[in-house]
């Protein structure tokens, strides 16, 4: 994810010091090979486009020795053809760059020596890892090192990030490079058809040091690899992992977390005794509205934050990056390809849309992994009209809880709206169609450390940056019910909140919207357990506020990435539509006389 | 299919581009080899039916039977950022392949690795089963002069 990486992580400037550079393929464990070598942890995980920033660490090879190390994002030849390559190559040809770690996957040898041969060009000493030697190991490959060192007249060395196996022969290996004359440095621009020559090279090199002790076997994990893309299976596979999403964040975070954290612990200890307090500190009754009141900072701003989103975005965050190291957002992007491509996308679209059942505002800066722009263009605003974030999807799903026929109500408007809306902006907007490719990682044990540690950063991020903006909008509110513009906006939403056949209070929650999707939806839930929501009601409130206006925070990112131009015509098209939709709903279900 | 003037391996689908000038577009039976636009009647359906059943196949990965091994013999997509990519994921003449499946997707696996492909990047790779003589040069960007 590009912005939620853990802290200890600094973005590389231009510096003297002399720089160890880790480059290599997506995927093949250069984050985890950078903790094991500096200590400092950075997000780890399996799919292509993670490793967006470039991040730096210390390297202590030695006592007194300042050398910087850092981590780049994929590369797989010197051609450069995405972003992020093109940022991998410029670091690689600075003048500080004193080693060059090129990371490879062991299993995956005779594909990645042609970048090594390409690299061993550029002048600084180069060292080859072949990481993941221990799945090569289970897939029975066994490779010469002293014979490719040979071949090749560069230090090998055989790794297992994982393991922890071979990092102290790695550091030794990087301290003898060090040593090396200081060779001059070449920029230089690579044609295809050197490229495809070193790839020649490189079987006759992979033959000769390659050897199979055993014939190719399948293991469990590639069995249920099968399973995972079979049309079939992997569709059945693919509702399970969804109704396991909703028993975990639906079930278990928006609702018995969530019940817990509301009425026991809010409820029943810190809401009467804040408010015992305030009273007895504070005379003044506007000051302690302000603390207290229906609005209050503490009573609301803080309840929002603690009691309604925390539970739920922690257990997002928790099954996301769970699916994430599994490797199985790659396999997900194969099976949906075609039916996105209905959309105007392609299976790599996948990626930001399932994030932004997380954050919408962080799946926006994701959506540009993204080949074309008109591929960024589609899944930035579908993100915005039909995907709800967790926080919202979570409150939403705990108001529909009770209501199965509800749940499948909305879900279902939601999604023809994403498909359809999808179908006709991938029509009106010109441009060329994305092709897809991705490659399918193994499948893997997620390392429950790993998940723990992931969790905790993203969570971290999230309340540093949402509590701040609770606790601001409480105060909005309050200034604004003083002042009485609050009123003034409520009666102005209430007029069209009534058209669709909903409470007057209902308006607020539309208000809250405006601030932060699960605002909004939170503020619906507090009218729910006030009991002032019919089943159709409900619905209709749950599929407007789902369509609604992205909360401030995506708007903004959606500027900043689109374009105000882009960003200002999609909230013009949503605000009108989702009421539209609403409306519609609203007519539908009373028409036919559903009982909900 | 392979051009009997010239000896470029295209698919059908490629040969169709210059045909959309023609006045009889897709009425007409003859194909024209992208390559040096020579005319040759179209292989019919049987008999590319009974090539592929006999392994002795060369055409697209998109066409290819899932469970076969097959050596990449070009790579032709729409432009040379597409070839870049498709050459940077290992996708290169002279490299051999296995087609997993294809639908969803095409899954195809080298090595220890599986990409997969949609329809179009995967007519965009001729393999050939059975390897006969290299074909002059097979890495080009279609469209582009030599
Ligand atoms: N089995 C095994 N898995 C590894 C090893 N090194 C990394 N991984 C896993 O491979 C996945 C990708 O690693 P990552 O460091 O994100 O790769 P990067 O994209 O190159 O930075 C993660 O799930 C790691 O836990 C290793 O040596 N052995
Ligand atoms: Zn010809």
């Amino acid at each position: 994810m590009a912005n939620c990486h853990g802290p200890g992580q600094t973005t590389t400037q231009e510096t003297a010091t002399s720089t160890i550079v880790l480059v290599g393929a997506p995927n093949v464990g250069k984050s985890l090979l950078f903790h094991r070598l500096t200590g400092t942890y950075v997000t780890v995980s399996n799919y292509p486009g993670t490793t967006v920033e470039i991040t730096q660490g210390r390297l202590d090879l030695f006592p007194g020795s300042t050398l910087a190390l850092l981590d780049t994002p994929g590369l797989r030849s010197l051609l450069p053809i995405t972003e992020e390559e093109q940022i991998t190559k410029d670091i690689l040809v600075r003048d500080n760059v004193a080693v060059i770690v090129h990371v490879a996957d062991a299993k995956d040898l005779e594909r990645s020596l042609a970048l090594t041969l390409q690299l061993m060009e550029l002048g600084p000493p180069v060292v080859l890892v072949l990481n993941m030697i221990d799945e090569a190991q289970k897939a029975g490959l066994e490779i010469d090192r002293r014979a490719l060192e040979e071949k090749l007249k560069i230090p090998v060395v055989l790794t297992s990030a994982l393991e922890n196996r071979g990092i102290a022969e790695l550091r030794e290996a990087i301290a003898q490079a060090l040593q090396n004359a200081e060779n001059p440095r070449r920029t230089r621009d690579f044609s295809l058809d050197e490229i495809v020559e070193a790839h020649r090279r490189t079987r006759a090199i992979a033959s000769a040091v390659l050897r199979r002790t055993q014939a190719r076997t399948l293991s469990l994990s590639e069995r249920v690899s099968q399973l995972t893309v079979h049309p079939v299976m992997g569709g059945l596979l693919l509702v399970l992992v969804l109704w396991g999403l909703y028993e975990f964040v639906g079930v278990f975070g928006a609702q018995i977390a969530v019940g817990f954290l509301e009425n026991t612990l809010f409820g029943e200890y810190i809401n009467p005794w804040v408010t015992q307090l305030v009273q007895r500190l504070l005379p003044w009754a506007f000051l302690q509205d302000l603390l207290i009141g229906e609005y209050g900072v503490i009573t609301l701003g803080l309840r929002y934050a603690i009691a309604i989103i925390l539970p739920i975005v922690t257990t997002f965050f928790f099954a996301f990056a769970l699916i994430e190291d599994s490797g199985y957002l790659p396999r997900l992007a194969m099976l949906i390809d075609r039916l996105f491509k209905v959309i105007g996308l392609s299976g790599r679209a996948v990626i930001p849309i399932v994030l932004g059942f997380g954050c919408d505002t962080m799946a926006t800066l994701v959506t540009r992994t993204l080949e074309t722009r008109r591929e960024k263009l589609i899944a930035t605003f579908l993100l915005a009209l039909a995907i709800p974030c967790s926080a919202q999807l979570g409150v939403i799903l705990g108001l529909l809880a009770g209501h199965s026929l509800a749940v499948g109500i909305w879900a279902g408007v939601i999604a023809l709206n994403f498909l359809v809306i999808g179908y006709l902006t991938a029509k009106l907007l010109p441009g060329e169609r994305s092709l897809f490719y991705i490659e399918i990682p193994p499948l893997r044990w997620p390392l429950l450390s790993n998940l723990l540690v992931k969790t905790y950063t993203r969570v971290h991020w999230y309340l540093k940056e949402i509590l701040p903006f609770f606790l601001v909008a409480s105060v909005a509110i309050w200034l604004g019910q003083i002042t009485g513009i609050f009123g003034i906006l409520v009666n102005a939403l209430a007029v069209i909140v009534q058209t669709i056949g909903l409470p007057r209070e209902a308006a607020v929650a539309f208000l809250f919207g405006f601030f932060r999707r699960d605002y909004g939806a939170a503020g619906l839930y507090d009218l729910h357990n006030a009991g002032a929501l019919s089943g159709v009601s409900l619905v209709v409130a749950a599929v407007t506020l789902t369509l609604f206006v992205p909360c401030v925070a995506q708007f903004m990112i959606t500027a900043k990435e689109r374009g105000w131009k882009a960003a200002i015509a999609m909230a013009a098209f949503i605000f009108p539509y989702a009421f539209f939709v609403g409306w519609v709903v609203n007519l539908v279900l009373t028409t036919l006389g559903v009982r909900l | 299919m392979k051009c009997a003037l010239c000896g470029f391996e295209f698919s059908e689908s490629e040969a169709k581009r210059p045909c959309a000038s023609c006045p009889l577009g897709a009425k007409c039976d003859l194909v024209c080899c992208p390559n040096c636009g020579y005319q040759a009647p179209r292989e019919p359906r049987w008999l590319s039916r009974w090539r592929h059943r006999h392994n002795a196949y060369d055409g697209t990965l998109a066409a290819l039977r899932p469970g076969i091994e097959t050596e990449i013999i070009a790579v032709r997509p729409r432009d040379k950022r597409t070839l870049h990519k498709l050459t940077a994921l290992g996708l290169l003449p002279g490299v051999r392949v296995r087609l997993l499946r294809r639908f969803p997707c095409y899954l195809i696996e080298l090595g220890h690795t599986q990409i997969a492909l949609d329809r179009e990047l995967a007519s965009a790779i001729v393999v050939r089963t059975h390897t006969l003589t290299p074909s002059p040069s097979p890495l080009r960007g279609r469209g582009e002069k030599e």
